[in-house]
């Protein structure tokens, strides 16, 4: 940074060379980031208009359908909406659920990448990255056949005599973790093998001549430095999960909605409600960053 | 010092790598003892196999033959974390997530010791390494020397009964070293714990060592204490690698009685100790120091000298051209007797010639 400054002959960090160099970044945040956010934010404020779309009229009905049930005609007293919380739990759940299958899984998996030859790494870490050339809905269509009732898994099960009859996976809570799971591993698997790779595995030597067993070793040496790697995973399995639609849409049916699929049920159609939309994803936001947040500052208080 | 028990027993030690036709010997036959209480270097140069051989007995290394044994127990059984040795890694190996009291209680915590009893031996390491002032740091926030000292400490703290230590001062500068060194050998004194240093460095190996044991190419050349390798290398390696010398080609003249009497370029003739040499031919090590330059003996020229403050090298050349390394130290006062150019002569005294057994 230092070298840097110099050059530019100037010790501000907003000297105009530097703001110009700036430019494109944030021309991308501010267009693709920023802009949509705050129409989101606006919208959410506004009134609906049938067939979609919206009044431009301030309003805070959005967010009040979203909490309080005021009865059928709006008349009676208020009280707690559990439809939509109901779906911000279950979305909590499975992704909750999905990051720690996605931990449970990526983390062996990362370990085994990290620790082949440095030339074997290259053709594992391709061989995980393979399924996502496919695209995200191709590969949802066929999760679903494969698991519908007389899909390949059913008819393979009962050949093998293990099942009598078909059992139901299709539209459960399983087949939408199912989904999570398979949709977001490698988001789990790349950083923590990121963190491994850079593990100096003279550290585990010295844990074991510290006397500290393989399980010792692991919970008080190996997780603590390939933290980052860990951390960095769930939130990249977690926060999508929290939002995702095409999995619940596909394999969880109208019964297993999450936030994704009841924002984008908002978007769609005549039937939409632009503003309710917004509001949930408002909500969604600021539920995510929250947690972030106090996530940051426990770090910090831990480090400090 | 109680010199009897045999701490370490390396017997016939053999390690290979890989299979086939790709397989490498990194072991061959190594045997040596280690005595209790001893501080014993492990000498070699890079690449030798000094440091495979203490990652068996450190266990992270299998055994392809032979055996190592404890106090007369097989440790080839005992995985790394089973094992009463404690190694100070070449890097260190601090724990970046600990602070410096926290790794070096790891050991006795991890051996099942209360929080107390840990806590107690935790202040008591970092008496001995002098690091009371350090105890709540980071490995990140200590120098080099600092972080040595902890993996000192960390590796100390479990008391136990043979301690490793992998090449631990060579990341450290000369000063450091050179202090490190007496630290080390006056915390194996107080603690007793038998010491086994591995090292490229012949003079940090001769300055600390009891006994030592050479190695090169994965195979144990000369053991001894320092003083025997140096003064009576068994073969042109050892003579080569401990020290400086000079080599030549000697022709027997005598081989009977009381020695070996040969003679070398230039017509020299010298009594030489050692092996009896088979044939007509061998050859001979006389160390720079062993020589006298003077007026009187074998002729030579002065090609060049070497200041060095305590003493003086000279570089000459004998009548034939044969070149030889002289060192002569330096008397207060004394000018250097001969500059480059100069006419000179060498002389040898009784004992400096070795004859070499390969």
């Amino acid at each position: 940074m230092a070298g840097l400054a110099e050059s530019g002959g100037s010790s501000s960090a907003f000297a105009p060379a530097r703001l110009w160099l700036m430019l494109p970044s944030w021309v991308l945040i501010g267009f693709f980031l920023l802009l949509p956010v705050l129409m989101m934010l606006i919208y959410s404020f506004l009134t609906k208009e049938f067939r979609g779309g919206v009044i431009w009229e301030f309003s805070l009905a959005s967010y009040d359908k979203f909490f309080f049930d005021r009865g059928l005609f709006g008349d009676e007293p208020p009280r707690i909406e559990w439809t939509y919380l109901g779906i911000f739990w279950r979305s909590a759940w499975q992704a909750g659920l999905a990051t720690l299958l996605c931990l449970l899984v990526g983390f062996p998996t990362a370990w085994f990448i990290a620790t082949r030859p440095a030339r074997s790494r290259a053709i594992w870490l391709f061989l995980v990255t393979v399924p996502y050339w496919v695209n995200l809905l191709i590969r949802t269509v066929s999760m679903k056949f494969m698991i519908r009732d007389n899909g390949p898994v059913n008819e393979w099960l009962m050949a093998l005599g293990v099942l009598d009859a078909p059992i139901t996976m299709i539209n459960t809570n399983f087949a939408v973790q199912l989904g999570l799971f398979y949709s977001y591993l490698p988001f789990m698997v790349l950083p923590i093998y990121a963190a491994v790779e850079r593990y100096n595995f003279a550290l585990s030597e010295a844990a074991a001549d510290l006397y500290a067993s393989r399980w010792q070793t692991l919970r008080l040496v190996v997780l603590p430095v390939v933290k980052p790697g860990i951390v960095a995973g769930s939130i990249l399995v977690f926060v999508p999960s929290l939002g995702a639609f095409l999995a619940p849409d596909l394999l969880g049916g109208a019964k297993n909605w999450m936030i994704g699929s009841l924002i984008e049920d908002q978007f769609k159609g005549a039937a939409g409600n632009w503003p309710f939309g917004a509001a949930v994803a408002m909500v969604l936001l600021s539920i995510v960053l929250i947690v972030l947040f106090l996530y940051a500052r426990s770090q910090n208080r831990v480090s400090g | 010092m109680k010199r009897s028990e045999i701490a370490v027993e390396i017997a016939g030690v053999d390690k290979v790598f890989g299979t086939g036709p790709g397989q490498s010997v990194a072991l061959d036959n190594i045997s040596f003892t280690v005595a209790d209480n001893e501080f014993f270097t492990l000498l070699g140069p890079s690449g030798c196999g000094k440091t495979t051989l203490l990652r068996i007995m450190a266990g992270f290394e299998s055994l392809s033959g032979g055996d190592v044994l404890l106090f007369g127990t097989r440790l080839a059984d005992l995985p790394p974390n089973k094992r009463p040795i404690n190694t100070v890694f070449q890097n260190y190996a601090l724990f970046p997530h600990l602070s410096v009291a926290e790794y070096i209680g790891c050991g006795r915590r991890m051996l099942g010791q209360g929080r107390a009893e840990s806590e107690a031996r935790v202040a008591e390491m970092l008496r001995l390494v002098q690091l009371d002032a350090m105890a709540g740091r980071k490995p990140a926030q200590l120098s080099g020397g600092q972080q040595q000292r902890v993996a000192l400490a960390r590796a100390l703290a479990p008391a136990p009964k043979v301690l490793l230590l992998d090449e631990p001062l060579s990341a450290l500068d000369l000063k450091l070293r050179q202090q490190m060194r007496i630290e080390l050998q006056q915390i194996q004194e107080e603690t007793g714990i038998t010491f086994i240093f591995v090292t490229h460095d012949q003079e940090e190996a001769v300055a600390m060592a009891v006994r030592s044991a050479v190695m090169s190419a994965g195979r144990r050349q000369q053991f001894g204490s320092a003083e025997e390798i140096y003064e009576t290398p068994r073969n042109r390696f050892v003579a080569d690698f401990i020290g400086e010398t000079n080599f030549f080609e000697a022709a027997v003249v005598s081989n009977t009685g009381a020695g070996t009497r040969v003679r070398i370029a230039g017509g020299l003739e010298v009594d030489a100790a050692g092996p009896r040499p088979d044939g007509a031919k061998t050859m001979i090590s006389i160390r720079p120091e062993r020589f006298d330059l003077g007026v009187e003996g074998l002729p030579c020229t002065v090609d060049k000298l070497v200041y060095l403050g305590t003493d003086t090298h000279y570089h000459v050349r004998l009548s034939d051209g044969t070149p030889v390394m002289v060192r002569a130290q330096n008397h207060l006062g004394a000018a250097h007797a001969f500059a480059p150019g100069d006419s000179a002569a060498l002389s040898v005294g009784p004992g400096a010639a070795r004859v070499l057994a390969d």
